[in-house]
């Protein structure tokens, strides 16, 4: 990158020494931003101020793989495909659930440090790396996809397109992240996060699937502890409609199984004769 | 080195590590909801304290959303559906207001775009995304909110609303309506009260028929729209139904479901105010076309 400079005639003229030494001051600090990365376990650590030089282009994985490879061997973060696909360099950076690898330098104040830390709602194995293996837990509670034995596969491309939205998730467990149930109030013993309600939607609407999953979503998901903030819609990266589309059907689904009082009046009589 | 908690989860109410503007959403949802709640108040109990044609309840063909239905009022108008107040009705709560407000204010108060708005802005639930919050202590809509999973019976209502505000709206057609007559036999014109009061209506409707519980029960129950095997879906199948259509038109209003409901909240308080006004003569109602 180059830095051109300007004289007026009121200043007085640079000697050629003093010019090149501010050109390449500019130039560094043109380039260069710093960030601040958590470094440390689960119990304790630190915020450690890194300066990166930046080249146009730059993702903020970049930037910590430039870390590791220049100033910090033993940083740890977890990433695989750079490409927003994979769902492994989640981290929180400027306090924001978000992807590494999709967040540009360029869309960061280049004069104020660029704080990165790891997710906050998981226990934290090394720097930015989370143990998020409770999230695999919950998923071996929901009942698998089950269709019938005479199940016709054929239907419409309409029908496809409803299920296949909650199919795009990658589990990145952003949304996991900054649910304030699981965040803020640690409700992991009674709450599955909305990444495992977007998995039960997932199953609920494949055209073929016949799985009553209403009592684990009242009961064992705790599907009415969430208070549809949209906290995981926003931090989505597939952009899928978490809160709309996913979870506020199931909170419905839930109603009208327990708390509907007219369909339970509808059931109790259909039931006497 | 320092505890993790303390560095990196930011406890205590508003801590975070984040650098932009996160206050500003829930500040203006907390101000907008709470003049509206504050103008509400006001008027709901306003005519209990002055007389009737000084209250703006009405005026001529025009009736304010706030009162309308007109179940009871004092003075003769041929809004009202009962007459006048029983004399047993307390001094105190004879206000029409009083009568149906909370229908459309149950509509609100349990709809899942409003409780986002309200659990973020007044109870700090979170205030914003990835914020540190007041309190330890959470249950969710599992405890005392449990009765927010009324919502689709006040939605029943609020379809009913719809039906009697586009009626009203239909009557702010025909004014100088001849003593003891049909409001059909006024003559038609179209004031700008009446177009205030069937925007209201558009903008009322766009936000009742994009509901999340409408959504649900005109057909995002069905796991398929297609397929005549699945048990789950006997009556219908084979084909894409009906029901996915409507599915799909209360989807398109849903996407925007926020939006509907501050224009309309926004909308039901100045046909209110601009009935009002109108009533007590500081605004004219100009006639946009007379036949």
């Amino acid at each position: 990158m180059s830095t051109e400079t300007t004289q007026t005639t009121d200043e007085p003229a640079a000697t050629g020494v003093e010019e090149s030494q501010a050109t390449a001051e500019d130039a560094v600090s043109a380039t260069t931003m710093t960030l601040e990365i958590y470094r440390g376990d689960d119990d304790v650590g630190e915020l450690v101020e890194y300066d990166v030089p930046v080249e146009e282009g730059m993702v903020v994985l970049d930037a910590i793989h430039w870390i590791q490879a220049n100033e910090e061997p033993e940083l740890a973060v977890r990433w695989n495909c750079k490409s927003g696909r994979c769902g492994s360099c989640s981290v929180e950076i400027d306090g924001m659930p978000s992807l590494a690898c999709m967040k540009r330098l360029s869309e960061y104040d280049p004069e104020t440090p660029i704080t990165v830390t790891p997710m906050a709602t998981f226990p934290v194995v090394k720097d930015l790396v989370p143990d998020v293996s409770w999230n695999y837990e919950v998923n071996e509670t929901i009942e698998p996809f089950s269709p019938a034995e005479d199940a016709d596969f054929e239907f419409y491309q309409e029908d496809v397109e409803r299920a296949r939205e909650f199919r795009k998730c990658i589990e990145c467990f952003l949304c996991q992240d900054v649910c304030h149930v699981l965040r803020e109030h640690d409700k992991k013993e009674s709450y599955a996060g909305p990444r495992y309600l977007v998995r039960s939607a997932g199953l609920h609407f494949h055209p073929e699937d016949t799985a009553d999953r209403t009592e684990w979503m009242k009961d064992d998901a705790g599907v009415g502890f969430c208070n549809i903030t949209r906290c995981c819609s926003d931090v989505c990266p597939e952009d899928i409609e978490i809160t709309d589309n996913a979870i506020i059907p199931q909170k419905e689904r839930v109603v009208d199984e327990y708390y509907d009082p007219l369909r339970r009046l509808r059931s109790w009589l259909s039931g006497l004769w | 080195m320092e505890a993790r908690e303390d560095l990196v989860e930011s406890s205590g109410f508003g801590g975070t590590q984040r650098t932009d503007n996160w206050w500003t959403h829930p500040m203006v949802v907390l101000v907008g909801l709470s003049l509206f709640v504050l103008y509400g108040l006001f008027r709901t109990i306003y005519p209990v304290f002055v007389p009737e044609e000084m209250a703006g309840i009405y005026h001529e063909s025009l009736l304010s959303p706030f009162y309308s239905p007109l179940l009871f009022a004092d003075q003769a108008a041929h809004h009202v559906v009962f007459g006048q107040f029983p004399e047993w009705w307390p001094q105190l709560l004879r206000s029409p207001a009083i009568l149906i407000l909370w229908a459309p204010l149950g509509l609100r108060v349990t709809c899942y775009y409003y409780r986002k708005a309200y659990y973020r802005a007044f109870l700090q639930d979170p205030t914003a995304c990835a914020v540190s919050e007041p309190r330890d202590d959470y249950k969710g809509e599992t405890g005392l909110l449990l009765f927010q999973n009324v919502h689709r019976y006040f939605l029943y209502l609020g379809i009913l609303f719809i039906a009697m505000l586009s009626f009203e709206a239909l009557r702010a057609m025909f004014w100088n309506v001849p003593s003891g007559a049909p409001f059909w036999h006024g003559d038609v014109q179209i004031r700008v009260g009446t177009l205030v009061l069937m925007l209201n209506v558009f903008l009322l409707a766009g936000y009742t028929f994009g509901c999340h519980s409408l959504r649900y029960l005109i057909g995002g129950k069905k796991r398929c729209f297609s397929c005549p095997a699945n048990p789950h879906n006997d009556e219908d199948g084979g084909a894409i139904t009906k029901r996915y259509s409507l599915w799909k038109g209360v989807s398109k209003l849903n996407v925007n479901h926020a939006i509907w409901a501050w224009f309309s909240l926004f909308m039901v308080a100045f046909a209110d105010f601009y009935v009002w006004m109108v009533s007590i003569g500081v605004w004219p109602d100009y006639a946009v076309i007379a036949f």
